[in-house]
């Protein structure tokens, strides 16, 4: 990270209304009992794991848990009490993530059946993105550019700012999800969305509506076309999708700041404009741009005019890749 | 003291090495969700700590501190019991994803008086942008501990932290009404 980064990331809070929105944060502390009560329940959980007594018993209104069972299922399962075997799974169970299911379907995670189809389809285990990303600085004209090397796996997302360590960037080790509108997809579940575009788009927005999905739809597309390792017809029909959000516009033969040629679509969202240039024979992104969509956008000390830059992040390379550095 | 990286690393063959955890971090966590589910916030402490527990063997250092792990976690958590919720006919109403806990979000800022035009300019962002901000905001992360909570790289966190803030800017801007404090009131 640069330092004008930092600085950047230290002002993320600086707009009119901050102070009252994080007054609004402000919460009683946990009651003694309520923290007491989880502690209970992690003694409970190692104690079952060593087999040293009874699991933990649970008020009525206390449901148990138990980490290799989604919750909702488990809630409907056991609604009172927590046996000693529930716990011992909690504290045995190997899965943990939203997927996570009883016996029969141990092992059947989105991670764990990553191995196996990597095997089945010879697919790399990573994916790797190479950005240079450029942004407005608020304070001054003065430009902000960065680059950054991302690999993405089944399991986690590392990266590296610059010249800078190879960092891990998420912690979900039961699988990374890509984040469309609300929803959520892993990466063995890309080769099972629909490539219809009517049907897509339907998976992709869920329930959201209005012009939130839209945006969120095009960065969340924008996200997989750029960080996935989605096969050509999935591309070719996300890219349907993105044509197809009420306003989007496209404009063919463009270039993005290196030169490459590509189709673009743009989107206004808010005081912004977003355009997002892709390779139609690949359907691989090369850039998204963000700008001022009219005259008068306040950027610091700044008023900027209609067309102004605001952020720019270039694909310089994307693909497969079979190794990543370790942290 | 023991950092919370040795305490967890230590729990794998000492469970009491646990236990301190909870004490260190059910302060934050419990904000976390009472900010987010108020009605449901002591429950879910004790679940994100049991699926922490059982987890444990899978945190590694290098992934980052333990508290965005812990977030990450709490944020699993929230969004299972979101999706298992009866909604308020309103969020039904308005087509919000289930998992989302904006509806609760926002009764709170609507509580705290916040602007209706903030909370209107929030509800418009993408829900990745509002969860970023409210992670910077409320659970004073680092942009990128909240990007490995919310699971988008570092970058991408940065870039859509400055274009939620631009928009808030945008909307709330000199010409909105300020208080004698100089906040919007």
């Amino acid at each position: 990270m640069t330092g004008q980064q930092d600085m950047n990331d230290r002002n993320l809070l600086d707009f009119p209304g901050a102070r009252r929105l994080k007054a609004a944060g402000k919460v009683a502390p946990p009651s003694a009992d309520a923290v007491a009560a989880a502690l209970a329940a992690v003694r409970s959980a190692a104690g079952a794991a060593e087999g040293n007594g009874p699991a933990v018993e649970y008020e009525l209104e206390r449901e148990p848990v138990a980490a290799v069972v989604p919750l909702r299922s488990w809630r409907r399962r056991l609604p009172v009490l927590a046996s000693a075997a529930a716990v011992v799974a909690v504290v045995a169970g190997v899965a943990f993530g939203p997927w996570s299911d009883s016996g029969e379907a141990r092992g059947s995670s989105p991670a764990a059946q990553g191995s196996a189809a990597q095997e089945r389809t010879g697919t790399a285990p990573y994916w790797k993105v190479q950005t240079r990303q450029w942004s407005r600085t608020s304070e001054s004209r003065q430009k902000d550019e960065s680059y950054e090397t991302v690999w993405r796996s089944r399991s986690d997302t590392r990266g590296q700012s610059g010249d800078g360590p190879v960092q891990y960037y998420t912690q979900d080790v039961a699988g990374v999800p890509y984040t469309i509108c609300n929803n959520r997809i892993y990466w063995d579940q890309l080769d099972k969305l629909p490539t219809d575009p009517a049907e897509l788009r339907a998976r992709l927005v869920g329930k959201e509506t209005g012009e939130e999905a839209d945006e969120g739809l095009f960065l969340g597309i924008e996200e997989l076309l750029a960080g996935s390792p989605a096969e050509p017809r999935l591309r070719a029909a996300l890219f349907e999708v993105l044509t197809r959000i009420p306003g989007a516009r496209v404009t063919e033969h463009v270039k993005d700041s290196t030169g490459r040629a590509g189709t673009a679509v743009d989107l206004d969202a808010g005081t912004w404009r977003e355009r997002l240039i892709i390779d139609t024979g690949t359907f691989h992104a090369l850039e998204l741009v963000n700008t001022a969509r009219n005259d008068g956008l306040k950027w610091g000390k700044q008023e900027l005019r209609a067309g102004d830059l605001l952020m720019r992040t270039t694909y310089l390379s994307v693909g497969p890749a079979w190794e990543a550095p370790r942290p | 003291m023991a950092t919370d990286e040795e305490l967890l690393a230590r729990s794998g063959t000492d469970a009491s090495a646990f236990e301190p955890l909870v004490e260190r971090h059910s302060r934050a966590l419990h904000g976390y969700f009472a900010r987010r589910a108020p009605g449901a916030a002591d429950d879910l402490l004790a679940e994100a700590w049991l699926r922490a527990y059982a987890g444990r063997g899978t945190y590694d250092a290098a992934r980052g501190p333990v508290r965005a792990w812990l977030f990450g976690v709490a944020r699993n958590v929230l969004a299972a019991h979101w999706r298992g919720q009866e909604r308020p006919a309103a969020a039904v109403l308005a087509g919000e994803a289930s998992s989302d806990p904006w509806h609760a979000v926002d009764r709170r800022l609507d509580a705290a008086a916040v602007a209706p035009l903030m909370r209107r300019t929030l509800a418009e962002l993408p829900s990745v942008e509002r969860e970023l901000l409210l992670l910077i905001a409320w659970e004073q992360l680092s942009p990128t501990e909240a990007a490995a909570v919310v699971g988008v790289p570092a970058g991408t966190a940065r870039s859509r932290l400055h274009r939620a803030r631009t928009r808030l800017r945008a909307a709330l801007g000199p010409s909105a009404p300020l208080s004698l404090t100089g906040d919007l009131v």
